[in-house]
């Protein structure tokens, strides 16, 4: 009997846990299919809580690609929380999926969406708690394809000997198409794993981990990656879509009946950046911009106010300000929205497109703090990273967010970047006491009560697909060390300072640009019952490096050392459109401090337009 | 989804339309917060014609008869919500209906004439399994709750203090079920100033007889809210 059943059977259980109501299904909006009439069954398991799972936009949307087909069901499955979990293990209770409470056992994909490294061990613990085997090659026939998707897969090569498959980059069209063959395998009789798994390495943007043999230098860096066979790529190119006003959206969303996060429309405006900001892996990744039409959007907003009941839409993409047509977007929706009462909430914005008629048209801009990301304290690092923003910019749009009352401003910036001297920390300080300088300027009368500026610092990460992806990551000390130090330069009350533990950071740089040879201190962590590791009351540093030196993993080989140019990078193995030259050539720009223009003022041939599709900026 | 049908013109003063529903099954785990963000949904999607309050954060007007603890199932919620038209209540019923699961139905919609603070009774029918039942349980059970005084350690704001619930305890009914089971039919007192959350009756029992202690599995217990009563126990509608 399921979790779900309304026997009442778990009752016990369900009733000694925090907020039962994660476990227990049957939300509105959910999809129920006869598993007897569908071929395929399609577990989509998000590895964190119910309450951090609802909120991704990519389940939401390949919940609704994959259950528009009717031979295919797709539910959705999340990890226990920590009291949960010891109640599982305690009864023999597996994870089972919220639609039909049947155990991923039952299922024949179990999909698992990586958004962050520290989801890995939860990822694993979810098969464990399922009595799946962790290892593929300790899989039968009798268990379900295993296969991973989203931004980690640009990497995946230290979970790659837990996964069957991986799904490179966009997954509407790609996921539905590894189903279908699945489905034909099966009816005609051809289906073996290891002959569906060839098949599917056959299919454009999938990455069968298995059939690709990994040498080693004896330095430890990666030789070579050598196909097993010869019908299969030796690189695997991402999947985009390619006309976004056509690509598939829900018209419905699962509905919580408990509080999660992000709990609103969300409306998918455009994908990739034209920022090209050095660090970040996700406006290169994303790449080649795609926009949708504001004809779509509101089209897309309307349908799900209608269908949720939701107060607020969200306007989502890597930098919102940057779509083509924002005013008319927002124009347009707020041509219905005031009416009834929906909020209309955009994330962060950029300093330099920040102005007073934004500020009174977006209510959360209205209503919730001001944030920016200046990212970096002086403008010669923020020309190295590309972070194209200049004082002025910033003080111009404090000072419009002083004017109109607000007294609160929040700053986010990284510490650890490649070029940065000491100097660059110390100037975040300057930069923020300039901000509080810029409140008092405003008169008395028609500036908000008692000015705080919020200084939020987290730690430089070296990313696959980046222009320093080949970068060392601050050892600990070094992080640890310049984060005091800033805490020294910072003398006024009125200046709230928060860092984000760096021995996280230094962590998540370990599995970021990992090889397979983790995958030991994977299987040991899993073991040893080290589960969601995003949240502070279960991340354990000392622990992983006690881990780390049961499998003979020397951290510092992946966090700490300055990869070589010319190395074979473990992600070689994928080719995300932008060139590994144009990256490099990114890479000396930064150390010569000179900035790139955005894609808007001019194509600059990072190589993502091969890729093809109804692209906005690419030449 | 069908919508709500607004009938005639915009009232000039908003009324009450008050909604009978029922909450059971895998909805007794969600908390009353959660309940009434739910319902703003489902009314949304209704198309109910909202009365929305002015300012800078519009919300609709919405009371609810009674708040549910996690872990209550009910058949007899009520919640009155101000619209601003009239609205054909036969398909009102299918409106709300379809825009909601099974576990959370709508049995009744109506424009209010009692007010919720005429409610002075629930009635509750609790069944109990239990590994750790002992010798005539029904009869000891029943004991238990009519006890004067029957001391429970409530949590208040305050901090917690012992207290005695016996004067809001009503009539107490226990049978045993064919399966084992306890059947326990008790009102409870559910005015606003003394509203006893039937939670404490099982603290006291397995206080003083011990029961329900042990394997979670076959330890549980189920309580649902049968109906409510005014103060001369007439069902209150």
């Amino acid at each position: 009997m399921s979790m779900q059943s309304k026997e009442n059977a778990y009752s016990g259980v369900l009733k000694s846990v925090l907020k039962p109501g994660r476990y227990t299904g049957g939300e509105y909006g959910q999809i129920i299919k006869d598993k007897s009439a569908v071929s395929s069954r399609f577990a989509f398991c998000f590895p964190d809580i119910y309450d951090i799972g609802m909120s991704n936009l990519g389940i939401r949307i390949l919940y609704e690609c994959l259950n528009r087909e009717e031979d295919i069901w797709c539910e959705r499955a999340y990890a226990p929380w920590i009291d949960m979990r010891e109640k599982m293990e305690e009864y023999n209770l597996p994870i089972t999926a919220h639609e039909s409470g049947d155990p991923l056992t039952a299922f024949d994909f179990v999909a698992f969406t990586l958004q962050y490294e520290l989801c890995y061990t939860t990822a694993l613990g979810m098969l464990k708690l399922s009595g799946i085997p962790l290892y593929s090659r300790d899989r039968g026939e009798d268990m379900p394809i295993i296969i991973g998707g989203g931004p980690c897969v640009y990497n995946a090569e230290p979970i790659a000997d837990f996964f069957d498959v991986f799904s490179i980059g966009e997954g509407e069209e790609a996921l539905v198409e590894i189903n279908k063959l699945y489905i034909k395998m099966k009816k005609d009789g051809s289906y073996t794993k290891k002959t569906f798994l060839h098949e599917a390495a056959k299919l454009e943007g999938f990455y069968v981990p298995s059939l690709y043999d990994v040498s080693y230098n004896d330095d430890g860096t990666v030789k070579a990656y050598t196909p097993v066979y010869d019908d299969i790529p030796t690189k695997i190119t991402k999947r985009i879509i390619k006309d976004m006003d056509k690509s598939p959206y829900p018209s419905q969303f699962v509905m919580p009946y408990i509080e999660t996060v992000h709990d609103r429309v969300v409306l998918e405006v455009y994908r990739g950046c034209i920022r090209g900001c050095r660090f970040c892996q996700a406006g290169m990744v994303y790449r080649p911009i795609r926009e949708k039409s504001p004809e779509t959007l509101c089209e897309q907003a309307k349908c799900l106010y209608k269908n949720t009941g939701y107060d607020e839409i969200s306007l989502c993409s890597l930098s919102i300000s940057d779509y083509s047509r924002i005013d008319e977007l927002t124009d347009e929706l707020l041509s219905w929205t005031e009416e009834e009462s929906v909020n209309l909430s955009l994330p962060s914005l950029r300093v330099d497109s920040f102005t007073k008629e934004l500020m009174d048209k977006i209510s959360s801009v209205r209503l919730g703090g001001i944030t920016f990301a200046p990212e970096a304290g002086t403008q010669r690092l923020r020309d190295a990273i590309n972070k194209n923003v200049d004082e002025e910019d910033l003080m111009r749009a404090v000072k419009i967010a002083f004017e109109a009352g607000k007294s609160s401003v929040k700053l986010y910036f990284m510490e650890g970047l490649p070029t940065e001297e000491l100097s660059d920390v110390e100037g975040i300080a300057t930069l923020a006491s300039k901000v509080i300088d810029r409140y008092y300027e405003v008169p008395k009368d028609q500036r908000g009560k008692g000015v705080g500026v919020t200084v939020s610092v987290s730690c430089f990460i070296p990313k696959p697909f980046t222009a320093f992806q080949w970068e060392a990551q601050d050892t600990l000390e070094e992080l640890e060390r310049k984060q005091q130090h800033l805490r020294s330069c910072i003398n006024d009350r009125k200046i709230r300072y928060n860092y984000h533990d760096a021995r996280v950071s230094r962590i998540e740089a370990v599995f970021a640009r990992g090889n397979r040879t983790l995958s030991a201190a994977l299987a040991l962590a899993c073991e040893e019952g080290v589960q969601l590791d995003a949240w502070d009351e279960c991340f354990n540093y000392d622990k992983w490096i006690d881990i780390f030196n049961r499998t003979g993993i020397d951290p510092a080989f992946f966090a700490n050392r300055e990869m070589g140019l010319d190395e074979v990078l473990p992600w070689d193995i994928i080719d995300c459109g932008v060139s590994k030259a144009y990256l490099k050539k990114e890479r000396e720009r930064a150390y010569a401090r000179v900035t790139t223009p955005s894609c808007a003022e001019k194509c600059n041939g990072c190589g993502a337009n091969k890729l093809g599709g109804k692209t906005k900026w690419c030449k | 989804m069908v919508q709500v049908k607004a009938i005639g013109e915009r009232l000039e003063r908003p009324i009450y339309l008050r909604i009978q529903f029922e909450k059971t099954g895998s909805l007794q785990y969600i908390s009353h917060l959660d309940l009434v963000r739910t319902m703003h949904k489902v009314l949304i999607r209704s198309r109910m014609p909202l009365w929305f309050t002015e300012g800078f954060n519009p919300k609709p007007k919405m009371i609810f008869a009674s708040s549910m603890s996690v872990g209550l199932q009910s058949i007899c919620e009520f919640l009155d919500v101000r619209i601003t038209h009239r609205v054909d209540l036969e398909s009102a019923i299918q409106s709300l209906n379809s825009c909601l699961m099974p576990e959370l139905r709508v049995i009744d919609v109506y424009y209010a004439e009692r007010e919720f603070n005429e409610i002075a009774w629930a009635e509750y029918e609790i069944n109990i399994k239990s590994e750790t039942l002992p010798d005539s349980a029904a009869k000891k059970c029943a004991s238990v709750l009519t006890a004067s005084p029957l001391t429970v350690l409530k949590r208040t704001k305050s901090g917690d203090r012992d207290v005695d619930i016996s004067a809001t305890v009503g009539e107490v009914k226990a049978t045993e079920a064919e399966d084992g089971s306890i059947d326990i039919s008790v009102f409870l007192r559910a005015e606003n100033t003394s509203f006893l959350n039937p939670e404490y009756l099982i603290t006291a029992l397995k206080n003083e007889l011990g029961i329900l202690s042990g394997n979670l599995l076959n330890n549980t217990y189920t309580i649902i809210r049968k109906a409510m009563y005014d103060a001369e126990m007439r069902p209150f509608k």
